[in-house]
């Protein structure tokens, strides 16, 4: 009989005895091995579901968890395929089950015993071969965040990232990263993004704070997460041990120095008397257009933003003159 | 003291030198506070520049066609803060002639702002397929994509971080307690009530995350 097996990539080491015991059974066992993504990975997967005989989901708090697997039992229960559950790892509750696979009898195999086996045997038996393929198909599952060929793709591309492009890679790689199966993948994608020549900073911020999550969360458990983190930072250079050169040294570096700090500051008075003073009007406040009129983000009740957004690439001077003939128009219409 | 000089553990310090010493810790203060003004600068033209268009969307409310022509030519130009504001102006001209369709070309043009990275859109669609509208359906999953933009867009307020908070406590992230631990610490320190609020609720943060 050919099987699919659905499990969470943490749960690998139990899968594969799991597989080793149904292939000495007599039967045929895919399940997804490779590290790759992207949707013709997904293609591949749902084209062994609607293939497989007889769908096994291997039940782990982890695989519970998983968008992935969850996308795929699914859709093997509208296939019209057996789903056989077994319990592999954890104390799972059947009330904590989707209620579809709470119906299902499934079997303990977390002590893989002959006694197990032979259950284990029986239930594949039982449940038999899956009937023809219901017509239409039902629609494919979309690929899960986790599997990120996608990702990969775009985050390898030469061609320069925009921001708006650059922020809905950092939300894909935020949800990818709920999705147990790839973490470490999504840890190395992050880093490859940060190693971008474009990226820019408000997006690099958003992505070490990612990292620091990643490391601090669930995923700090991962004995890979200390490889996903940044380059540790350089230790700052130690000053020369030796006091005896610095100490013959002194009355140079006093007068050097001297000379030094006086033309930064010099430098620093100028550039403050070069540059362009600062307006002391006190700034209005935008005009509340909040109340039932207002859209449903009330922005103009908000406090500021912590960062000036984005102008489409405008200009200081840009700005001051639209303002500046915003406010002409504004004098000529009263 | 000898002279014009100091003695301390055996190195001579000229009084040149304590001034210079006094210019080594100040000039580099001096740099650093011509930065600050430098960059305060920036911020203010963006502050003018973002009034400038708000008494704009003002004006154009009050029902000036010169100020709704400016506001629609700014936004077709494609400067995001007013395609927000042209949104926000079709998305109050619903209640009156227009209806649906005002609705539909104020998620058109908060669309475009969000889309070129400017966060108050991103809120004010989060804000939308949150609580839906007459001709939106609720959509959770949009909504959280909406905040999760909002706060990457640099929006980042007390309501930016609470709505993200519970849009991620909602759509069963729960196991993402720090983040929404953090969030939610980050807002209630403003004393914002609705921060507050699911923080130390039964029914929200705890619920999920514990005490």
């Amino acid at each position: 009989m050919k099987i699919f097996v659905s499990y969470s990539r943490h749960d690998s080491a139990r899968v594969n005895t799991l597989q080793a015991d149904l292939v000495v059974l007599g039967h045929e066992v895919w399940f997804d091995r490779e590290l790759t993504g992207g949707q013709a990975w997904w293609d591949e997967i749902l084209r062994q579901i609607r293939e497989c005989e007889l769908f096994v989901f291997a039940l782990s708090p982890r695989s519970l968890e998983s968008p992935a697997c969850d996308r795929e039992w699914r859709y093997a229960a509208a296939l019209g395929k057996g789903v056989l559950p077994i319990l592999i790892e954890g104390d799972l509750s059947v009330g904590l089950f989707p209620p579809q696979l709470a119906g299902l009898q499934y079997i303990d195999y977390r002590e893989q015993t002959k006694q197990a086996a032979l259950k284990l045997s029986r239930a594949v038996e039982k449940i038999g071969v899956a009937g023809p393929l219901p017509q239409p198909l039902p629609p494919p599952p979309d690929v899960p965040l986790s599997y990120l060929g996608g990702l990969r793709e775009t985050i390898h591309t030469a061609q320069a990232l925009s921001f708006p492009e650059q922020s809905a890679l950092v939300i894909k790689l935020r949800h990818a990263l709920h999705e147990e199966r790839d973490s470490k993948e999504v840890h190395d994608l992050i880093r490859q993004f940060l190693d971008r020549d474009d990226i820019l900073a408000r997006v690099a911020d958003e992505l070490k704070q990612l990292q620091t999550e990643g490391r601090s969360g669930p995923a700090a458990a991962d004995p890979t997460a200390d490889r996903a983190g940044l380059a540790a930072e350089p230790s700052p250079p130690t000053p020369a041990a030796d006091p005896a050169p610095a100490k013959s040294a002194s009355r140079w570096f006093t007068h050097k120095f001297a000379w030094a700090a006086g033309a930064a500051l010099l430098l620093s008075v100028l550039v403050s008397m070069c540059s362009e003073p600062t307006t002391t009007e006190p700034t209005t406040t935008a005009p509340t257009t909040n109340g039932t009129s207002s859209p449903p983000g009330a922005p103009a009740t908000n406090p500021a933003p912590a960062s000036p957004a984005p102008t489409s690439g405008l200009g200081s001077e840009q700005k001051k003159q639209i303002a500046k003939d915003i406010d002409q128009l504004l004098k000529e219409t009263q | 003291m000898t002279g014009d000089s100091y003695r301390l553990r055996g190195l001579r310090i000229t009084r040149l030198g304590v001034v210079t010493a006094w210019l080594a810790v100040l000039s580099p203060s001096v740099v650093q506070a011509q930065a600050a003004v430098g960059a305060e600068g920036a911020d203010q033209v963006d502050v003018d520049f973002e009034n400038a268009l708000a008494r704009l969307h003002q004006a154009a409310q009050a029902g000036h066609l010169a100020a709704r022509d400016k506001l629609a030519a700014l936004a077709h130009q494609g400067i995001p803060a007013a395609q927000f504001r042209l949104g926000q102006l079709h998305y109050e001209s619903q209640a009156g002639a227009g209806g649906d369709r005002g609705l539909a070309e104020a998620i058109a043009w908060w669309l475009k702002a969000s889309s070129n990275g400017y966060g108050r859109a991103s809120m004010a669609l989060a804000n939308l397929y949150d609580h839906g509208e007459a001709g939106v359906a609720a959509d959770a999953e949009r909504a959280l994509h909406y905040y999760e933009l909002t706060v990457v867009q640099g929006w980042v307020n007390p309501t930016s971080q609470t709505r993200l908070a519970r849009a991620l406590l909602r759509n069963g992230q729960g196991k993402d307690c720090t983040r929404i631990g953090n969030l939610l610490r980050a807002a209630s320190a403003t004393g914002f009530p609705e921060a507050l609020q699911l923080l130390n609720s039964d029914a929200g943060y705890k619920a999920l995350c514990g005490p």
